[in-house]
């Protein structure tokens, strides 16, 4: 079964000014993967993409999304994710999922606004052989992600808890 | 269902018809092959690109798009997937 | 020294004819095109070093003549795909109609994102290879990978579910 840890991490633009989760100490993953996926867009090239995708995304300021393939299991272990999490208690992200299965971990992790929005929200999915982290930065409403439907992306219910919205 | 096996196998070359290497050799007298080397060459110097830089900017911001939407679906896909654990659990606690 | 069109022409035409069938649906067209390309390459056969050259020019000149096909049919009725006859070379499977399926499917894709999926699985290229012939970003070929499974995945699904 695939491992992949998927972090997304969407923030209200007053907490752009908190400092950015630093990708470089994820480095040990790439150095043992086969195969990776770097996407950095922030700035001028984010609203050019975001503006070509309608007004769902317009509020992102700033998305990585960072995945490590391995060859086989035992390439890496949870030390490694180590200062996602750290970074994550250290900015007081509330944890809304967790779950553990025998070689897989899956975590959800929500930054909330009084209004309901979203100032980061953090997902954080372990398999045994990929590794995938994903910040997006901006203010973000769950309900958008679903107008990726059209764009053949399957449509998800974002549970909160265990309890659909 | 093993998607990607099933597309190999779907997808394994066909084989061209019988007589397309004739048809084609055929096709390499010299005298077809000036005409068409002419109108090719007609062709390329027809083409102006307009709007060069439009046309730049619009190419990059496709390009920030297409990587912007393959870290959404990655989103996407672990969060169903998230969901499909959940839904497993919460059946098997009841 | 000049190459051996002929041996170019038996060790490619299959490559070649069939990535226009696949992506066109249309084998009358793909002929067509397939037969193009090679007289460009006979033309050009002179700047052509060796043989994994021509093959790798043909590939991608049959890629690009294919998605311009393509453009210029919206513009035109297209032949359906009933009209189509089934190859007569259909390999042994044990569902030939899961392949055909898939095929369909896949020619329902748009066309970018359709031509990747021909050159990753037919052609078995890797995603920095297909970037390379398409002149298309990495992250935007896996994007299309990814993406394109996904939909062949959920309409497989489907169709199981309507059978």
């Amino acid at each position: 079964m695939k491992l992949t840890w998927i972090l997304i991490a969407a923030a209200l633009p007053a907490l752009a000014q908190q400092p950015g989760f630093d990708f470089k100490s994820l480095d040990k993953l790439a150095a043992n993967a086969k195969e990776t996926t770097n996407i950095n867009l922030e700035g001028d090239a984010l609203k050019a993409a975001a503006g070509l995708m309608g007004d769902a995304f317009r509020n992102l300021t700033s998305v990585n999304v960072h995945s490590y393939e391995f060859a086989k299991t035992g390439q890496y272990n949870e030390q490694d994710l180590a200062p996602v999490r750290t970074f994550l208690k250290s900015l007081n992200w509330t944890k809304i999922v967790d779950v553990k299965e025998s070689d897989e971990t899956s975590e959800i992790y929500l930054q909330a606004l009084p209004d309901g929005k979203i100032a980061g929200l953090a997902v954080l999915v372990a398999e045994p052989k990929e590794v995938t982290v994903v910040f997006l930065q901006g203010a973000l409403d769950p309900r958008d992600l679903k107008k990726l439907g059209g764009l053949g992306i399957p449509n998800i219910e974002l549970d909160h808890g265990g309890k659909k919205d | 269902m093993n998607l990607e096996d099933d597309l190999r196998r779907a997808l394994q070359r066909e084989a061209a018809p019988p007589d397309f290497a004739a048809r084609v050799l055929a096709r390499t007298r010299p005298r077809r092959a000036f005409l068409f080397a002419v109108a090719a060459a007609v062709t390329v110097a027809a083409l102006v690109p307009p709007g060069i830089y439009q046309y730049r900017q619009r190419q990059k911001a496709t390009e920030a798009r297409d990587q912007l939407v393959l870290a959404l679906s990655i989103t996407q896909v672990q969060l169903l997937h998230i969901q499909q654990q959940i839904q497993h659990h919460t059946r098997h606690a009841q | 020294m000049r190459l051996d069109f002929n041996r170019i022409l038996a060790d490619n035409q299959s490559l070649v004819f069939s990535l226009a069938l696949r992506f066109l649906r249309d084998r009358a067209g793909a002929e067509e095109l397939a037969q193009d390309v090679f007289l460009q390459l006979y033309q050009r056969l002179g700047r052509i070093e060796s043989p994994a050259h021509a093959t790798s020019w043909l590939r991608r000149a049959i890629c690009h003549r294919c998605i311009d096909e393509a453009r210029k049919r919206r513009f035109r009725p297209r032949v359906a795909l009933e009209a189509v006859p089934e190859p007569s070379t259909e390999p042994v499977n044990p569902d030939p109609l899961l392949h055909d399926r898939l095929r369909r499917l896949i020619g329902e894709l748009p066309d970018s994102a359709r031509m990747v999926v021909l050159l990753r699985y037919q052609e078995d290229l890797d995603p920095t290879d297909i970037a390379g012939l398409l002149n298309m970003p990495i992250s935007t070929v896996k994007s299309h990978l990814h993406r394109s499974l996904t939909v062949l995945r959920g309409r497989m699904q489907k169709q199981e579910i309507c059978r």
